[in-house]
């Protein structure tokens, strides 16, 4: 009873989201978000249907939907990455690296295990398969975060309430899915009712954040400084060269 | 156990990523360029007023000889308690100054296209290399004998400029030259 009542609360929030989205003109801006959220309130209606006349069927089509979704839910990733670094393409330049470097680690670790003769390395079970995928989710979103942080980037508070709502999404997945794993049975029960009340804080994130109608300004980046990258690079050893000499004036 | 927490790692380094994140805000950074600029004209105006080349041998041992030499007790505790503040004078313009540099050309960088992800990368170490040499000194001015850094700066400069020569000659170095004979 708790359980259905999280998950119609779910349902709530989630069409608030997309009514609230549509008035206030947000559905346009971020399309792949706001298609994530009615994929994932079809996806709630379908599986409560499921639960309450063919309760049978329910756990195949869960993780079936469940891998739907972690497919949609990396096209946000790729939406936050495409309007944040919009402007700067130089921070997107080394986002795009950091994130190949994360899916070439990730198809490294698939061959290593390929070669040892298990396709999905430690996925014995479909969780612990959705686990393994949200890891590379969370590295994923790590790089891009890493980014945003070493370059300062100015982010807008809507964007930024995505990318936090998603983030802790797929932090407590993987803690979630993680133990789910390591405790077995004992924890499942625990997860059924985890689970829901987890993503039902999140989308209220999303509900706080993307509510304000009016978007806030994002600072503009700075012009094209004059010269090119070189002269910047050089400029740059320069005055850290001045620092070095600095300390050895200091130390002598 | 371990490979339990092997799968928590990623999602509690992405945990604390999102908590830097978020406590950034959007002003900060016309705060901190704000902030910079008043430091900067600050430090100016001390400039004006202190010795130019202040910071000349600010380390240096010879000084404390020649006090230890000349003077008593009380001349010595003044020394290097005059020493002190002024090593961590200027520390802290250093640190600013540093601050400056990696600001100003992260703000020029982000914006190219033409931006070069291996330079970044060692431009990035070597201002981890200084912040962390400041911080290091920082802290031997504070539990140390206010000389004592000069020591460890010089060391730890002699390892980066040796670091800094051996990564340029490999990487000029011609393929087809043969390495050294113990390579």
């Amino acid at each position: 009873m708790l359980a259905q009542t999280i998950s119609w609360l779910g349902v709530f929030f989630e069409c608030l989201l997309l009514l609230r989205g549509a008035s206030s003109h947000l559905l346009t801006r971020f399309p792949i978000f706001y298609s994530y959220i009615a994929f994932v309130l079809l996806q709630s209606l379908f599986l409560l249907a499921l639960l309450h006349w063919w309760p049978t069927l329910f756990a195949q089509n869960y993780w079936a939907t469940q891998a739907l979704a972690l497919v949609s839910g990396s096209l946000v990733i790729f939406e936050v990455y495409r309007i944040a670094l919009r402007r700067y393409p130089g921070t997107a330049k080394m986002a795009r690296n950091l994130l190949f470097l994360v899916f070439a680690l990730t198809i490294a670790k698939v061959i290593v295990n390929q070669w040892n003769g298990t396709v999905w390395g430690l996925a014995r079970t479909t969780a612990d398969l959705e686990r393994n995928l949200r890891i590379v989710q969370a590295c994923s979103l790590l790089a891009l975060v890493v980014a945003l942080l070493l370059y300062r980037v100015p982010v807008s508070k809507h964007l930024k309430g995505i990318l936090t709502g998603y983030g802790l999404f797929v932090v407590s997945s993987v803690v979630q899915l993680s133990l789910l794993s390591y405790l077995g049975l004992p924890f499942q029960k625990v997860w059924g009712y985890l689970q829901p009340i987890s993503y039902l804080v999140f989308l209220m994130i999303w509900t706080v954040a993307l509510w304000s109608p009016v978007a806030e300004e994002v600072p503009e980046a700075a012009e094209l400084p004059p010269g090119g990258y070189s002269r910047l690079v050089r400029k740059t050893e320069e005055d850290l060269e001045k620092i070095r000499m600095g300390f050895d004036k200091a130390a002598r | 156990m371990a490979v339990l927490w092997l799968f928590l790692m990623p999602a509690m380094l992405l945990l604390g990523a999102m908590y830097y994140f978020l406590q950034k805000k959007d002003s900060e950074e016309l705060a901190e360029a704000a902030g910079a600029n008043n430091r900067a004209a600050g430090s100016r105006m001390r400039d004006r007023e202190a010795v130019p080349g202040y910071e000349a041998g600010i380390f240096s041992q010879r000084d404390w000889e020649f006090i230890r030499r000349e003077g008593g007790l009380e001349l010595e505790k003044l020394f290097l308690r005059e020493r002190r503040v002024l090593a961590g004078q200027w520390l802290a313009e250093t640190i600013a100054k540093i601050a400056a540099i990696r600001r100003n050309h992260l703000q020029a960088s982000r914006v190219r296209h033409d931006l070069n992800v291996s330079k970044e990368l060692i431009l990035l170490g070597h201002f981890c290399y200084l912040s962390a040499l400041c911080e290091m000194l920082a802290v031997g001015i504070r539990v140390m004998h206010p000389m004592t850094p000069g020591k460890l700066a010089r060391h730890v400069q002699e390892l980066a400029h040796n670091m800094n020569r051996t990564l340029e000659d490999y990487s000029t170095a011609d393929p087809e030259t043969p390495g050294p004979a113990s390579i």
